[in-house]
């Protein structure tokens, strides 16, 4: 190549560079390490050493230094140890954690639930077993968690996290605004089943035109087959569209049954009577939340308290609940927890720590809501209430540990806490709620299965797209992409799961 | 990189001939000319040490992770650790003939974008050449700015513009009386909605690039051209492609390499991840994120880089041949 080309280049070159330095904005490097620290050994002979935890925020707080430092005081004088809080961002969460996972990097605490699953976790070999560490360390705790919440989080007989206690349990229904059944004369009472709220969004269709009668926009699931009360238990773990029937003795799964189809149906019929937003299928749900303009929605977990977290979001309208479901519980499918990484090098200690977390109420609501009088200020009994911009709010309890020890906010029930408790140990259990799915032989399947449902869920889960049209082509797609393969290998755990739990009389 | 290329390209061109001979005395006259190369141009070598070092550290040394593509990867054990697993982990990518769509889609669009974005460029610089120096820097910033946009926030312009009751245009044809059109349910337009948006985002940057060129041509050329009463448009065309043409093959071969290798933030926020819209917007990295953003395994993703940056090399190789064979003075080794 001649002398004039690598002139070019050269520019290109010189251009390219700055650019790509004017875009670019370096990460920092939030490495943790647990070297022990300087100092001496305290009265139970405990060395001083220093512990990292990440967790996510939904944002990162100013005063994270000073609720750090008070939190040092106390587990200095109870345990000896510092504790380093590393909070990410939750959107970054979950890749910033597979960075620091793969990476190899020397921390103590994660968390993980619903987004950074601990089963997956193990099978990457992430984190460490803590069973021996919980009987030694932290009895009490131990005996405070239900056995369901330790089975939904054990692999192969060994305990890979601590739940951070909270309801455990569904009972689904429709949310739905106080005014517009004022307006219409509708009692919520009156709704024993899904189709039961059909004259109430024709008449919001007909009077209020700027109302969105039913909040769907295809997000979840949130009508599958057990939800929609015709006798099926959800296979949990897998892709929500496995089922086995209620009353079925043999244990048959059932996948792809007619009652689910039939909510797709539904959900076709209604799109064209108007009841959804027309553009549900592509639009945000929180366009609409903060204006008020969703007129009723269809939850899964129906729990004491939940008008007041309805009414903070949508604008401060009054919601009434219309359960249509008793309580009950797919098992505990390891929601939010906090566990040991594999790199770990004191985990007795950290196992201490947990321990402290979630029976001392004073760390666990300094975790919570900061330093009483600097952000919050406390009310009657055990109510508080955030100063005026506190500088320390993540309101994010379920992140740090159990719920049951954290003060009370405005529109709570003094007994919400017994009240939940109650519903955890009441609720209806799922016969297969502990089975798990070892998804490696299949992770190609799962993949091609996700990108193509992926197409189709919104389309389908809003009406949005004709289901019996649709559906042949779809399934087709599915079959290509190894639904049957998918399918064999559940059959095939799922048989030796019921096998072994002897539920087969 | 482009230290790299220049310094290879400094070395004499038969030297890889001599390579492959393999005669002692050869070999070491051929080192003592390197040497000699080396002695003679120390400073531009030294100058060229950071960029070397950078390509070193993040993208040669990196390159052993390819065997992940290869295994199934675990934490604890490691890279090298972790156990084989052959070509596993590529069986997702083609077990269905999505595979066939999205190759399709990345290559069409990749290959419009390249061909729309040269002809805009090459046009626009032209053009800020003609205007007064003051003018020009103002068009130049304007141009420039959506390139420091992040597509997040251009995907919410564009919602701005495409949001079925609110958004401008469907306000615009209702105005004029027409239907709206729900345009994230209509696949077939968006060919054309993302290449104007690409092209919006993109055109600053290589505008600016054709720009610097243009300065850097002696403005003897352009002077004679008038003495000889030649026009704008010739002179233009007679004159600034011809001159521009390194520069134009450069920068083409190199996006071509890049061409398996789709813009995931265009793909992805721009049609709000709208299922309706897959068949013409999903290219193979937004496909790669819907399948492994539940499933997360590292061997996976691994795989599919390695496999676009095998067919990204095979393309650039092959396009360097072919401008090599068409004027070897412009192929770029």
């Amino acid at each position: 190549m001649g002398k004039r080309m690598s002139k070019w280049l050269g520019l290109v070159g010189a251009i390219g560079l700055t650019g790509s330095l004017l875009a670019g904005c370096g990460g920092n490097g939030g490495g943790g390490n647990s070297s022990a620290a300087s100092g001496e050994t305290d009265e139970n002979g405990l060395k001083p050493v220093t512990l990292t935890w990440y967790y996510p925020l939904s944002q990162l707080q100013p005063d994270q230094e000073k609720v750090q430092e008070a939190v040092n005081k106390i587990t200095k004088e109870k345990i000896n140890a510092t504790i380093k809080l590393t909070p990410v961002p939750i959107g970054d969460y979950v890749q910033k954690m597979n960075t620091v996972l793969a990476a190899g990097e020397k921390f103590d605490i994660l968390w993980t639930g619903y987004m950074l699953k601990p089963e997956e976790l193990v099978r990457k070999g992430a984190i460490q077993p803590m069973t021996a560490l919980l009987d030694q360390y932290a009895p009490e705790l131990k005996k405070d968690v239900p056995q369901v919440m330790w089975d939904g989080l054990s692999v192969d007989g060994e305990i890979y996290g601590i739940p951070n206690q909270q309801i455990n349990g569904s009972r689904y229904g429709f949310i739905i605004q106080k005014r517009l059944l004022d307006k219409y004369k509708f009692d919520a009472a009156s709704i024993k089943k899904v189709e039961d709220i059909e004259p109430l969004y024709a008449d919001i269709v007909k009077g209020d035109p700027d109302i969105i009668p039913y909040g769907n926009f295809g997000g979840n699931f949130d009508f599958n087959a057990q939800m929609y009360g015709k006798g099926y238990w959800t296979v949990p773990g897998l892709d929500e569209h496995f089922y086995i029937k209620k009353d079925d003795p043999t244990y048959q799964l059932q996948r792809y049954p007619e009652d689910e189809l039939n909510i797709y149906r539904l959900m076709n019929k209604w799109y064209d009577a108007g009841y959804l937003y027309k553009d549900a299928a592509t639009a945000k749900n929180t366009d609409f939340m903060a204006k008020g303009q969703i007129g009723s929605e269809f939850h899964t977990v129906l729990k004491p308290g939940l008008e007041a977290e309805v009414k903070v979001k949508n604008g401060g309208n009054d919601v009434v609940l219309a359960p249509l479901s008793g309580w009950f519980s797919n098992g505990y499918s390891a929601t939010t927890n906090q566990s040991l990484s594999r790199t770990s090098e004191n985990p007795e200690r950290a196992m201490m720590f947990l321990n402290l977390v979630n029976t001392d109420k004073e760390l666990y609501n300094l975790l919570c809501n900061g330093i009483e009088g600097q952000h919050y200020k406390k009310l009657e009994g055990d109510y508080i209430e955030a100063l005026p911009d506190s500088r320390y709010r993540p309101n994010m309890d379920w992140v740090f540990g159990s719920v049951f020890n954290s003060y009370l906010k405005d529109g709570q029930p003094e007994n919400v806490w017994e009240e939940t408790k109650k519903i955890n140990e009441s609720a209806e259990v799922n016969p297969v709620g502990a089975f798990k799915f070892n998804s490696e032989p299949v992770s190609t399947e799962i993949a091609n299965l996700n990108a193509v449902w992926d197409e189709y869920k919104r389309g389908i889960l809003t009406g949005t797209l004709n289901f019996d049209e649709t559906w042949p082509g779809f399934y087709n797609k599915l079959k290509e992409a190894g639904e049957d393969r998918y399918v064999e290998e559940v059959t095939k755990q799922f048989n030796q799961f019921v096998q072994d739990k002897g539920l087969k009389k | 990189m482009s230290d790299k290329v220049s310094l290879a390209a400094k070395a004499p061109s038969d030297t890889q001939g001599n390579d492959t001979q393999g005669s002692t005395r050869r070999r070491k006259s051929w080192l003592g000319r390197e040497m000699r190369h080396f002695r003679n141009n120390k400073e531009l070598f030294l100058l060229s040490l950071p960029g070397i070092l950078y390509k070193l550290i993040f993208a040669y040394i990196p390159m052993v992770g390819i065997i992940i593509a290869f295994k199934n990867y675990r934490y604890d054990l490691g890279i090298f650790g972790s156990k084989w697993v052959g070509f596993d982990n590529f069986r997702y990518l083609f077990s269905t003939d999505t595979a066939w769509r999205i190759t399709r889609n990345t290559v069409l669009y990749n290959v419009a974008y390249i061909l729309i974005t040269l002809v805009a460029a090459l046009l626009l610089a032209v053009l800020l050449n003609e205007v007064k120096a003051k003018w020009s820097r103002f068009y130049q910033t304007a141009l420039f700015l959506p390139h420091f946009l992040s597509w997040v926030l251009v995907g919410y312009i564009a919602y701005a513009f495409l949001n079925h009751a609110d958004g401008f245009i469907n306000r615009t044809l209702m105005a004029l009386g027409f239907d709206p059109v729900s345009w994230y349910q209509n696949a077939g337009s968006w060919p054309f909605i993302l290449v104007i948006v690409h092209l919006w985002k993109v055109i600053g940057f290589n505008t600016l690039i054709y720009f610097a060129g243009i300065m850097g041509i002696n403005s003897d050329y352009y002077e004679a051209a008038r003495i000889d009463g030649a026009t704008k448009s010739q002179m233009a065309l007679k004159i600034t492609i011809p001159l521009l043409s390194p520069l134009i093959i450069i920068l083409l071969i190199l996006s071509i390499g890049s061409m398996f290798r789709g813009d995931f933030g265009l793909h992805y926020f721009i049609p709000n991840n709208s299922g309706f819209l897959y068949g013409t917007t999903d290219i193979i990295d937004t496909y790669v994120y819907r399948a492994l953003r539940e499933v997360g395994n590292v061997g996976m993703s691994a795989a599919t880089g390695l496999y676009q940056s095998i067919v990204g090399l095979i393309l650039v190789l092959s396009a360097n041949a072919i401008v090599k064979k068409i004027n070897p003075d412009h192929s770029l080794w």
